[in-house]
């Protein structure tokens, strides 16, 4: 591959006077006329000062391996080939298309300030990628976390049935904590005070306490103080993850249920519906669109906080995620690349959620103002 | 005393220490409409409200088809379940379509069956025109829609009593008449009303009875015509005159004779901001001018 080393020292500089010669016509106040073309303009010339600049710093990685040498010669040799052509495009025929007769005006106009500004966002964004992608030791990474191997053992039983556990704790946990979390609610909201102080206390308690500590209080501390003892994994960890959920969840719920106009309940009330029967048929349905994102968010951080589970002691079976990675993480040729994959198990419960509840927030837009 | 459908006695009630209502007392026969009037903040809706309790009254009692609601012991839903109530700002349950809105008390608190819920919410729909309009959600309908929707809903728990809090107030003026038509034809079939209005044409036309409140107490009852053409009361001449003839209020003293009036008029244009015109005042209001109600 040396014989690139000298054609690279032409493409290097050729990148760069092309690069500095779209950042003047750029400048140029009365070259490009319209807005379009000088954010091209200028988002080219950033993005071709880019390659010089990343290949100049590219030091003291270690050795280069095939894959950043084949990545050089897609990003580092064509793709930058490619965009200079462009960019002497854009020039030459801006240079042939100008009107004839330019009536000069002084200083640059509002729209192409709009887009000179918009232009160097996404050419420094650009540019920056640029830079660490060439940067990036890729050989080392794909070692790290890309062998493939190294999964063989977890892959796919393990996987699998830790990703079902950590979907069973989650779901475990938020069934105590909505159900919880009402209550809690509706107590704060309550016309009895001692209700709204107890509920107050219980909120700032659990709010205030990490979850690590309840997992273990709930693990060990309750079967010894009063000699019960939890049977299974799942429910210590529904229990000791909902109490603590359940404190933000009333929070939600409650902001939820008094964002329900008062008018609403008077209706109710005036058409013989009994406090209870308001609650279900009116303010709560209305509540829950309100509250959809904040109870979404804590359904994702429950799923996140399914991996302190480990600390309740848990037998192979009871794998969760995390664990597993952890586990995976330790054997002899490991490397990192479990921690990748069960990244992207979480990514693979948490994406779609968020799909979900997008798609069900447009549903009730029919009901909206 | 088998026709009273509301006797309050006594009724007071403060909010903190702003003393609203300073002793109300007030008896509505069956078949009677009667419409309250008064300034902003005379306490008309608290009155209203305290009549089916939304508002728990600090002294008196209200009795409500012989039933005295202010016992403690009462069975509030029960009660309420005769009462129909239509609000200013119509107040539809918004995640539930038109006829969602009108069947859901009829089922839960009635125990009717569906079919049956349906069938009367249909016959509701059709009484106030808006039968084609069942499927439909709140947020799809106009401010008179809404509001007819609303009375519909009520209507729907076959009420022996029906309380309005200025139920056109919130409403486009071309949209009043659609909603005062249907209050008209329903005190024309005989339904008591307790309507707190600013629309004076229809108070002197659809009521029996007007009531004028000012600052918490009942300054003038009387027979419609009467209170609202030739009021009793210096008070209520000040209310109506500005009601009625609102371009003639200006920042002088109110209740001038005309000749310090039009001194005052100089200075028209300038002053009268200060004044918050009464809302439904221009609305063929004019005691000459006649009054126009449109039919749907
Ligand atoms: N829930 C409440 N808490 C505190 N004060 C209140 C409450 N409801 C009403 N008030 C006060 O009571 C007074 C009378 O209010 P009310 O709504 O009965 O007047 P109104 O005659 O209906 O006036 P409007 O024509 O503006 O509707 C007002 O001064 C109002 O500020
Ligand atoms: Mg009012």
């Amino acid at each position: 591959m040396d014989f690139l080393i000298p054609f690279m020292q032409v493409w290097v500089i050729a990148e760069l006077c092309v690069a500095a010669v779209m950042l003047v016509l750029t400048a140029l106040p009365h070259f490009y006329t319209t807005a379009a073309p000088r954010t091209a303009s200028l988002t080219l010339g950033l993005v071709l000062l880019a390659y010089p600049v990343g290949i100049f710093i590219d030091k003291g990685t270690g050795p280069k391996d095939p894959l950043p040498v084949a990545l050089g010669n897609i990003f580092v040799v064509y793709l930058p080939g490619v965009l200079m052509a462009g960019a002497v495009l854009l020039a030459v025929v801006t240079l042939i298309r100008r009107p004839k007769v330019t009536t000069p005006k002084r200083g640059l106009k509002r729209s192409d300030k709009r887009a000179i500004g918009r232009g160097l966002q996404y050419g420094l964004f650009l540019a920056l990628l640029i830079v660490v992608v060439i940067q990036m030791n890729w050989d080392y990474l794909s070692q790290r976390f890309f062998t493939v191997a190294a999964l063989r053992e977890a892959w796919p039983d393990q996987m699998i049935h830790a990703l079902l556990n950590t979907l069973k704790y989650t779901l475990g946990a938020f069934a105590v904590s909505l159900t919880l979390g009402m209550i809690l609610a509706l107590a704060k909201l309550s016309s009895v005070k001692l209700y709204r102080y107890l509920a107050t206390g219980y909120i700032e308690l659990f709010r205030g306490l990490p979850a690590l500590l309840i997992v273990m209080a709930v693990a060990y501390g309750v079967p010894m103080a009063l000699g019960i003892r939890i049977p299974t994994l799942a429910l210590k960890a529904a229990i000791a993850l909902g109490l603590v959920s359940a404190a933000y969840m009333a929070e939600s719920l409650r902001a939820g249920i008094q964002a329900v106009p008062k008018g609403q309940v008077e209706a109710a009330r005036s058409l013989g519906m009994s406090y209870g029967q308001t609650m279900i048929s009116v303010v709560i349905p209305q509540a829950i669109r309100i509250v959809l994102p904040p109870v979404t968010n804590e359904i994702i951080l429950l799923t996140k906080d399914t991996s302190l589970v480990y600390l309740a002691g848990v037998t192979m079976a009871e794998w969760e995620l995390t664990k597993l990675a952890r586990e995976s993480v330790a054997e002899p040729y490991g490397g990192l690349t479990a921690l990748f994959a069960i990244g992207a198990c979480y990514l693979i419960i948490t994406l779609p959620l968020g799909f979900l509840v997008r798609r069900m927030e447009k549903g009730f837009g029919k009901a909206r103002a | 005393m088998s026709d009273v459908v509301v006797q309050i006695e006594g009724l007071h009630k403060s909010f903190g220490d702003h003393h609203v209502l300073k002793g109300i007392d007030l008896t509505i026969h069956e078949r009677e409409v009667v419409c309250v009037i008064g300034p902003s903040g005379s306490g008309k809706s608290t009155l209203l409200r305290c009549v089916n309790m939304l508002e728990q009254p600090s002294a008196g009692r209200v009795w409500l088809l012989g039933t005295e609601v202010t016992d403690p012991e009462v069975d509030l839903d029960e009660v309420r379940t005769h009462v129909g109530m239509v609000f200013q700002q119509f107040n539809l349950f918004p995640h539930k379509t038109v006829l969602g809105n009108l069947t859901l008390a009829q089922v839960k608190v009635l125990g009717r069956s569906r079919a049956e819920a349906e069938a009367v919410a249909r016959r509701n729909l059709e009484q106030v025109g808006l039968a084609d309009r069942a499927d439909a959600y709140p947020a799809q309908l106009s401010g008179g829609q809404q509001q007819r929707v609303a009375i519909a809903r009520a209507l729907s728990m076959d009420p022996k009593l029906m309380l309005f809090d200025e139920p056109t107030s919130a409403l486009d003026p071309e949209l009043v008449g659609d909603v005062l038509a249907v209050m008209r034809d329903l005190a024309k079939a005989g339904m008591t009303m307790m309507v707190v209005t600013h629309e004076m044409a229809f108070a002197r036309d659809v009521g029996d009875r007007v009531v004028f409140m000012d600052d918490g107490v009942v300054v003038e009852d009387g027979p419609a015509a009467q209170v609202i053409t030739d009021p009793q009361t210096e008070r209520a001449r000040v209310f109506l005159h500005r009601v009625l003839h609102p371009t003639e209020v200006d920042d002088a003293e109110l209740g001038q004779t005309d000749a310090s009036r039009a001194a005052a008029a100089s200075e028209r244009g300038r002053g009268g901001h200060g004044h918050r015109p009464p809302r439904a005042g221009g609305y063929g209001a004019g005691g000459a001018s006649p009054i126009k109600l449109t039919d749907h």
